[in-house]
């Protein structure tokens, strides 16, 4: 398992955890029963926290990407694609309302973003 | 999932410590050390981190509060064999600079219980230590380094570090860091760790804690610390839109304002920085104690 | 049990810087033990030196604050140092007798004549060295406690004033009175054992006070 870590990022650590570790099993690097590293173990390899580590594993948890089974370890649960579809969906409500609060900083319209998304697609 | 095991105790835990003496008042600090995390102890010289490490290990008898050790009140009769599983390295005093390694390693196989000459040995393999020659010929580095040593190879659960990485350059440091990073593999293991270096506090710590003229102004997970805070850049006219309540601190330069603001309470417009555990350190001192 | 391996520790710590730095000092004594007359007195009083040198080094290292972080109490540390210079005084005793009676074995075979009287095994000898050993452990009681308080320079100064002042004083007493009158209203066996009384119970006190000064010391720090 990859994953890369980058202090200058601007997004929160445990955020760029979830996101590489999602985004593996989404693609189907990681596949269903596949073991992951204990938490301790993971952050102590990339050099960051376990505290933050520990949130990363919470929240892969939370959305049903993975499973914890007492005793043993943490594992990749079986892809649902509902759940899979709904991860983007909020992606992309994130993305939306960080968009959303620089259009209204720069004085925007609705009409003006509309426009950016369309001509940004290829439309006329 | 646990990472810190529920039934798990805390490594250290300081209740309402207060210790005066001379001039100098340590008052009412508290924190928890989790067994499994390292704690960085941040402060000026003279904030009390020293004195905060004599007296969790009793060798400063405190006047009120109450301190554990590895789940030992550190006045209990008990406590002295319970030095066996702290390991202590003092970055300003040393060990007998008379002895080589080897006389160093079968003087303190006597001192303490659980010693594992294997593991010394292996260390000063690892770190490149001559076993026959004086410690007081070791370069500043390699005295460190077998201060290290000696501290781990009793096998402790507590290492307490104060200022171990002093005075040694970055590729030593970074060795020694690891080290400490090791250590904290083991989830009853745990590490309270000064130092005046922030950025090798920022690399291995799990938590801060920062000491300020005797008290303690937070104790903070660090990621947390590094999300909630970002340094915010702007010019003077524009500054008046920030809610004086996120402010930390400020600074005025000439080309307009530089703060500390806690992200989350201005306008997510304003275009932030990430910011280091030392802006985080200089802009508290300065102006961290009011808020 | 910690603290009786700590000691074994501490005492092949203090060894090895004996070894290290003091070689000069362990030759000196065994060459005035084995000297004639009352020379062997020096090598008592070097012993009593001992310690407080040995402190001087660790203390230039720093040594005592790290020592407090180990596994046993500053009772232990103190007692460390008292205990070096008892084995001193007790290893210098023994030699002192032994060789005596080495010469006194040898000197014939090797001159011909009886052993001459500054290098024999007499009582008189093995009364002054008895004593001599007794009050080096006396001299030691009164001095640790500076040295523990004051560390080593201004400790030692403190403590050699102090012995001027004892040696004066008993010279004076000495003189005033004539001891062998005194001699022959007490037997010697019991002089030997109220001298040692008095030379354990001087170093029992000696260690409590020493115990406390240098944990002041120590905190001071």
């Amino acid at each position: 398992m990859d994953i890369i870590i980058s202090n200058a990022a601007d997004r929160p650590i445990y955020e760029q955890i979830y996101q590489q570790m999602k985004q593996q099993i989404i693609s189907g690097r990681l596949t269903e029963g596949d073991m992951l590293p204990s938490i301790r173990t993971l952050a102590k390899d990339l050099k960051i926290s376990v505290i933050t580590t520990k949130r990363a594993y919470d929240e892969l948890e939370r959305e049903g990407f993975i499973y914890t089974v007492a005793g043993k370890g943490c594992f990749v649960a079986e892809k649902n694609l509902e759940l899979v579809r709904e991860g983007n969906l909020r992606e992309l409500e994130e993305l939306l309302r960080r968009a959303d609060a620089l259009a209204a900083s720069l004085g925007l319209s609705d009409e003006e973003v509309r426009d950016m998304l369309r001509i940004l697609r290829g439309e006329d | 999932m646990e990472v810190f095991d529920a039934n798990s105790q805390n490594a250290i835990k300081v209740e309402r410590l207060t210790k005066s003496f001379g001039n100098f008042t340590l008052r009412d600090v508290n924190f928890a050390l989790p067994a499994g995390s390292i704690m960085g102890l941040v402060g000026e010289n003279g904030a009390g981190k020293t004195t905060l490490f004599k007296l969790i290990m009793n060798v400063l008898r405190r006047d009120e509060g109450e301190i554990s050790v590895l789940g030992q009140d550190n006045l209990a009769p008990g406590f002295d064999a319970l030095k066996n599983e702290v390991g202590v390295v003092l970055g300003s005093a040393g060990l007998p600079d008379y002895l080589t390694a080897a006389q160093l390693g079968r003087v303190l196989r006597l001192c303490f219980s659980a010693w594992d000459d294997g593991y010394f040995n292996q260390m000063l393999a690892d770190f490149r230590l001559p076993e026959d020659k004086l410690i007081k010929e070791f370069s500043t580095g390699m005295k460190m380094k077998i201060a290290i040593a000696a501290a781990l190879a009793h096998r402790p659960r507590l290492l307490l570090l104060d200022e171990p990485t002093s005075g040694l350059d970055p590729i030593v440091r970074e060795e020694i860091l690891g080290v400490f990073n090791d250590f904290t593999r083991d989830p009853e293991h745990a590490i309270l760790i000064s130092s005046h270096i922030l950025s090798d506090l920022e690399k291995i710590c799990d938590y801060i804690a920062f000491l300020h003229e005797g008290r303690l102004l937070f104790c903070e997970e660090k990621d947390k610390l590094l999300e909630d805070y970002a340094l915010l850049k702007l010019p003077e006219a524009d500054f008046a839109a920030v809610p004086p309540g996120a402010v930390v601190s400020l600074r005025r330069e000439p080309w307009g304002v530089e703060a500390l603001v806690k992200k989350h309470e201005i306008n997510p417009a304003f275009v932030t920085e990430h910011t280091t555990l030392e802006d985080i350190i200089i802009f508290w001192s300065k102006g961290g104690g009011a808020q | 049990m910690n603290a009786k391996n700590g000691l074994r520790g501490l005492l092949l710590k203090d060894f090895y810087c004996i070894w290290r730095y003091l070689k000069i000092y362990l030759l000196l004594m065994l060459v005035f033990v084995l000297l004639p007359g009352s020379l062997p007195m020096l090598s008592f009083l070097y012993a009593v030196l001992l310690p407080a040198t040995i402190l001087a080094y660790d203390e230039n290292a720093k040594w005592p604050e790290l020592a407090a972080m180990l596994p046993f109490s500053s009772r232990t540390l103190v007692f460390g140092k008292y205990l070096l210079g008892y084995i001193f005084a007790g290893v210098l005793l023994a030699l002192a007798l032994l060789s005596r009676l080495v010469y006194q074995l040898i000197w014939p075979l090797l001159l011909g004549a009886p052993v001459d009287n500054d290098f024999a095994l007499t009582g008189e000898f093995a009364f002054f060295i008895l004593l001599t050993c007794l009050a080096s452990l006396v001299l030691e009681a009164l001095s640790m406690p500076f040295i523990f308080r004051y560390g080593n320079a201004k400790g030692r100064l403190v403590s050699f004033l102090l012995f001027g002042i004892i040696f004066g004083a008993s010279l004076g007493i000495a003189r005033q009175f004539d001891i062998t009158a005194l001699e022959l209203n007490i037997s010697l066996p019991v002089l030997f054992l109220a001298a040692a009384a008095i030379t354990l119970a001087l170093n029992a006190v000696s260690c409590q006070i020493s115990v406390r000064m240098y944990d002041k010391r120590l905190r001071g720090a």
